[in-house]
């Protein structure tokens, strides 16, 4: 009994211990005496929780100066770490030879993070200038009706203003009409080319922070024919004068500059130069809720949730979406959300666009999370590589720096001392490699920005300071660098150290060993990777897309019914153009577009499997010739009307292969549209050509004459400027003044994989870099244990042994680390690019031969960086070698 | 030298230390406060006062004897110095002095406000 209650009289230990260790020991005695008597005395009157709750309330008051432990050493510190500087100064200046591996390696190593870390801070910096970015959303459409799926960053023309209406959070909403987009303008006699035109809404001036140096931004686009342009657009139209309130043609209507404002970063999702305003394009568009071709942006109230705005935008649009759906898709108001159809609208953080929207239709290509996330983890490594090189070298010469440890223990020196001396010195080193790394970032900086498509200017600047990071990541890197060397240097016994070298040579050599296999395993799977990634991308761009791409241009159509009358006409004339070898209309060409699906079902089906979904493309009879596409078998549309009443049909490979038709040509099928069935006949096969993404597998196809062209196309030939000229000429006369809207398809193709090409750049250097910083190591490393054998070296060699057994010796060791890493690697690395390569649809196999390749580089690559050391060694004269004692 | 003003706690705590004369430690200075004032402090900041005063030269302190409900430990006592005397009487002086020159009419006119 008693035993219990004097243990439960105990105050709380950690309390205690928490108090010894802050406190003086001067006077512990007299406050703890004290602190426990009220303790005591409180337990009398209190619960035993509340008592140690009091108990700790007094412990964290006697956190005051006067009760804390006096920093006595703090003098001799000073003192101490002049010297150590002398030390670490002397240490570099006699082993010239390792400390300019160590500092490259290191160097080298920081300098490739630094980059890597701008380009990454760069990329996640895209649309964070704009004033409360973290409020501005963009509208997303996400529908599937029946075999219609719509998923695109458009949302319906009359979002924006609806929104505005109805709910109170969003405090602005304004709509980009068209995306991005190159045309002319008259100025006068002259016609001037602008690039970044668009159409928007006022309020997108005052949702986006765009600072304006001449006029008003305060509703500059109400009227249908305004534009503001940005400083350098209006120097590129005016160059000598004023542009406010200055007159420019487009389309044969005079538009008033109101505005000109700052240049747009780089780091946004769009980019423009001329804007005009929307209202001039509305009565060019239906104003309904199936008409998805409006960017919209929301600005909501400081504290509104996303998810509540989400679901009351949901909410009205149901009322206006059902009517539709039924009308058009025959889709029931009741199954809009069931029977795998959905229809639904959501909000894309602004700041989350660059990086994590790649929708069909973008205004502009978009970053990838994917590649800055490989390019940081190659920073990563890299900086692995270099800091197991730092430590390797450390160690690995604590056989010279023993005696020094030896004779600072024998005088007096704590083990505490002697870590904080090395982690002093690695600090310093590290210190030293940062200065040269921003002195190098400094020097690649202008090519690097070529190389990755930056406009990085102040590379030390940001928020936070990158100068900042830089001294915390070296103080850290210094640390973490040289525990382990500290550790291991700081343990001798000065007593053995003293008398002979032998345990030093044993200490930290598996270590040693492992780090050089750890670095050697990545090494090989970077090499691996590099090889797989290289030869897959070239993949891709070799391989045939299905039709030619090149000398093709395209123009879309804005308004069908403004194209009818001068139809003809325009026909006729491009026809008559020299540089235009042929031309077509149609709904989709496979860089974009307008496109629909529909089913397709054998007349004798069995089954439903025999249904299949299929995109319908809606094309002009010279659309199979002009894009290039290879007709497998039949003929391609001709001009007369067919001897039946069906419609007739073209497909593609893969739907002669879906459908089961081992005699595609003549065969009657079905074709479902909404509740409207047709029948059909096919009368010829194209080849498969892509028309989505390299990482989709060929979807089944069709094309089907129409008479509803949203894109003209074109076969040129000559230079593409010229060809776009004339295009260009004939449509503004004849096209009932729409605005011309032309591309050149080729040029579309590199813009679209433009993100792909930087990043194959990029991961092929910085693998690279990773690679010869590890050489850099294991170079030193070699050099160092030749120089460690050498006395063995010198008796091998009057014992009888030839230079070419001498050598053998010495590379042994390296070459069953090497292939150690090696049978470590390709296994892993057979896991990764296989993973990987699984997300193509058409990839290259892995052949045995990127691994053995690798990894016979990378035991080529090691004997020759060890051999230099080798041979030296084994050919010297013994005398040498045994005489430096 | 440390400036050799009392603060308002501090002179509270040298007077206490007298009050208590012979027996003064720092859990029944503390409780000593509360009896007499309905102060409730922290054992840490009577410590603190005690240690400022015993920098300043106002007390002076010996270990005294262990006893059994501190679990062993010897508690501190605390004795005023003659130079805490006149530290004290300064105070008291100057404070009635000062009280004593104020005219009767300001103490009245408080009394309308």
């Amino acid at each position: 009994m008693v035993r219990i209650n004097q243990h439960s009289t105990n105050p709380p230990r950690l309390a205690d211990r928490f108090l010894g260790w802050f406190c003086r020991s001067e006077i512990l005695e007299e406050v703890k005496g004290d602190l426990h008597e009220h303790y005591l005395f409180e337990l009398e009157a209190k619960s035993k929780f509340k008592s140690n709750l009091a108990y700790w309330y007094h412990v964290l008051h006697f956190l005051r100066p006067f009760a804390f432990k006096r920093k006595t050493q703090i003098l001799i510190n000073t003192v101490m770490f002049k010297n150590y500087f002398t030390i670490a100064l002397r240490v570099i200046n006699r082993n010239k030879f390792y400390s300019f591996l160590n500092l490259s390696g290191l160097s080298v190593g920081i300098t490739c993070c630094l980059l890597i870390f701008l380009y990454v801070r760069d990329e996640y910096s895209f649309d964070k200038h704009h004033k409360d970015y973290d409020q501005i959303y963009r509208v997303v459409t996400d529908f599937k009706l029946g075999d219609r799926e719509i998923l695109q960053p458009r949302a319906p023309i009359v979002m924006a203003e609806h929104l505005e209406e109805t709910i109170p959070e969003v405090e602005e909403a304004g709509r980009i009409m068209v995306g991005n987009f190159t045309s002319v303008v008259d100025l006068g006699e002259k016609q001037v080319q602008i690039k970044n035109a668009t159409y928007a809404t006022s309020e997108i001036l005052s949702i986006f922070t765009i600072p304006f140096v001449a006029g008003n931004p305060e509703g500059a686009l109400d009227d249908p024919k305004t534009v503001v342009v940005s400083e350098s657009m209006a120097k590129h139209l005016f160059p000598n004068e004023d542009a406010l309130n200055k007159i420019v043609t487009f389309n044969r209507d005079a538009f008033v500059i109101k505005g000109i404002y700052e240049d747009m970063t780089e780091n946004s999702h769009f980019k423009f130069d001329f804007i005009m305003s929307v209202a001039y394009q509305t009565s060019r568009f239906e104003m309904g809720w199936m008409n998805i071709n409006a960017y919209t942006y929301l600005k909501l109230a400081k504290n509104a949730s996303r998810e509540s705005i989400e679901s009351k935008m949901n909410q009205t649009l149901e009322t206006f979406i059902a009517p539709i759906a039924q009308e058009n898709f025959g889709v029931a108001p009741t199954d809009l959300q069931t029977n795998g159809n959905h229809a639904r609208f959501y909000l894309q953080p602004l700041a989350d666009i660059h990086l994590k929207s790649n929708f069909d239709g973008e205004i502009s290509p978009n970053g990838s999370i994917a590649t800055v996330r490989t390019i940081s983890l190659i920073g990563v490594i890299i900086l692995v590589i270099a800091c197991i090189n730092f430590v390797n070298l450390s160690t690995a010469r604590a056989a010279i720096r023993g005696k020094e440890v030896g004779v600072r223990k024998v005088l007096g020196s704590k083990r505490k001392q002697l870590i904080s001396q090395f982690l002093f010195e690695s600090s310093l080193f590290s210190f030293i490699s940062f200065v040269v790394a921003a002195g190098l970032v400094l020097l690649i900086l202008p090519y690097f920005n070529v190389v990755a498509g930056k406009e990085i200017t102040n590379p030390f600047g940001g928020t936070p300071p990158l100068w900042l990071l830089m001294v915390g990541g070296a103080l850290v890197l210094g640390v973490t660098a040289g525990i382990y060397p500290a550790f291991i240097l700081s343990s001798f016994k000065p007593e053995k150290t003293l008398k002979s070298q032998n345990q030093l040579k044993a200490k930290g050599g598996w270590l040693r060993g492992g780090l050089v296999v750890l670095q050697f395993t990545i090494s090989t799977i970077l090499i691996i990777a590099t090889l797989v990634v290289n030869n897959q991308l070239n993949f891709l761009e070799d391989k045939s897309l299905g039709f030619d791409k090149d000398q093709l241009i395209t123009v879309d159509v804005m308004d069908l019914g403004r194209l009818g009358a001068n139809r003809d006409v325009l026909i006729n004339e491009f026809t008559k153009s020299p540089n235009i070898e042929s031309y077509t209309m149609s709904g989709f060409v496979p860089v974009g577009g307008n496109r629909r699906e529909m089913f397709l079902k054998r007349r004798d089906a069995t089954n439903i499997d025999e249904t299949i979904n299929s995109q319908a493309w809606p094309v002009e009879e010279d659309y199979i010739p002009t894009m290039g596409f290879e007709m497998v078998a039949g003929s391609n549309f001709n001009n007369e009307i067919s001897s039946d009443s069906a419609m007739t049909i073209i497909i593609n490979e893969t739907a002669a292969k879906r459908l089961q038709l081992a005699e595609p040509i003549d065969t009657k099928l079905t074709m479902t549209f909404g509740d409207q069935s047709f029948d059909v006949r096919v009368i010829g096969v194209v080849r498969d050509f892509h028309f989505e993404s390299m990482k989709e597998n060929i979807k089944p196809l069709f094309f089907y004459k129409s008479q509803d062209p949203w894109t003209l196309s074109f076969r040129f030939n000559g230079s593409a400027a010229a060809a776009l000229m004339t295009i260009q000429n004939i449509w503004e006369n004849h096209s009932g003044g729409q605005p011309f809207v032309g591309s050149v398809v080729s040029e579309k193709y590199k813009d679209l994989y433009k993100n792909e090409g930087r990043m194959k750049v990029l991961v092929n250097a910085f693998s690279l870099i990773a690679i010869i910083v590890a050489i850099l190591g294991l170079f030193g490393l070699a050099t160092f244990m030749a120089e460690q054998r050498k006395k063995e070296m010198g008796i091998r060699k009057v014992l009888g042994a030839s230079p070419a057994m001498l050598y053998f010796n010495l590379l042994k060791n390296f070459t069953v680390l090497i292939a150690v890493s090696c049978l470590i690697a390709v296994p892993l690395a057979f896991v990764v690019t296989r993973n990987w390569l699984s997300e193509f649809a058409y990839h290259i196999n892995l052949s045995p031969f990127f691994f053995i390749g690798a990894s016979l580089l990378m035991i080529l690559m090691a004997w020759l960086t060890v051999s230099y050391q080798s041979l030296k060694v084994a050919n010297r004269n013994p005398v040498e070698n045994l005489r430096y004692e | 030298m440390k400036g050799t003003q009392l603060g308002e706690f501090e002179e509270l705590v040298l007077l206490i230390v007298g009050v208590l004369y012979p027996d003064a430690y720092g859990l029944n200075i503390r409780q000593e406060i509360h009896n007499q004032t309905g102060r409730k402090v922290a054992i840490g900041a009577v410590h603190s006062a005690l240690s400022r005063l015993g920098d300043k030269g106002f007390l002076k302190s010996e270990l005294a004897d262990a006893t059994h409900e501190r679990g062993g430990r010897r508690k501190r006592l605390f004795q005023i110095t003659a130079s805490g005397k006149r530290a004290m009487e300064k105070n008291h002086e100057m404070r009635n002095s000062l009280f004593s020159q104020i005219p009767d009419l300001a103490l009245k006119g408080l009394n309308y406000g």
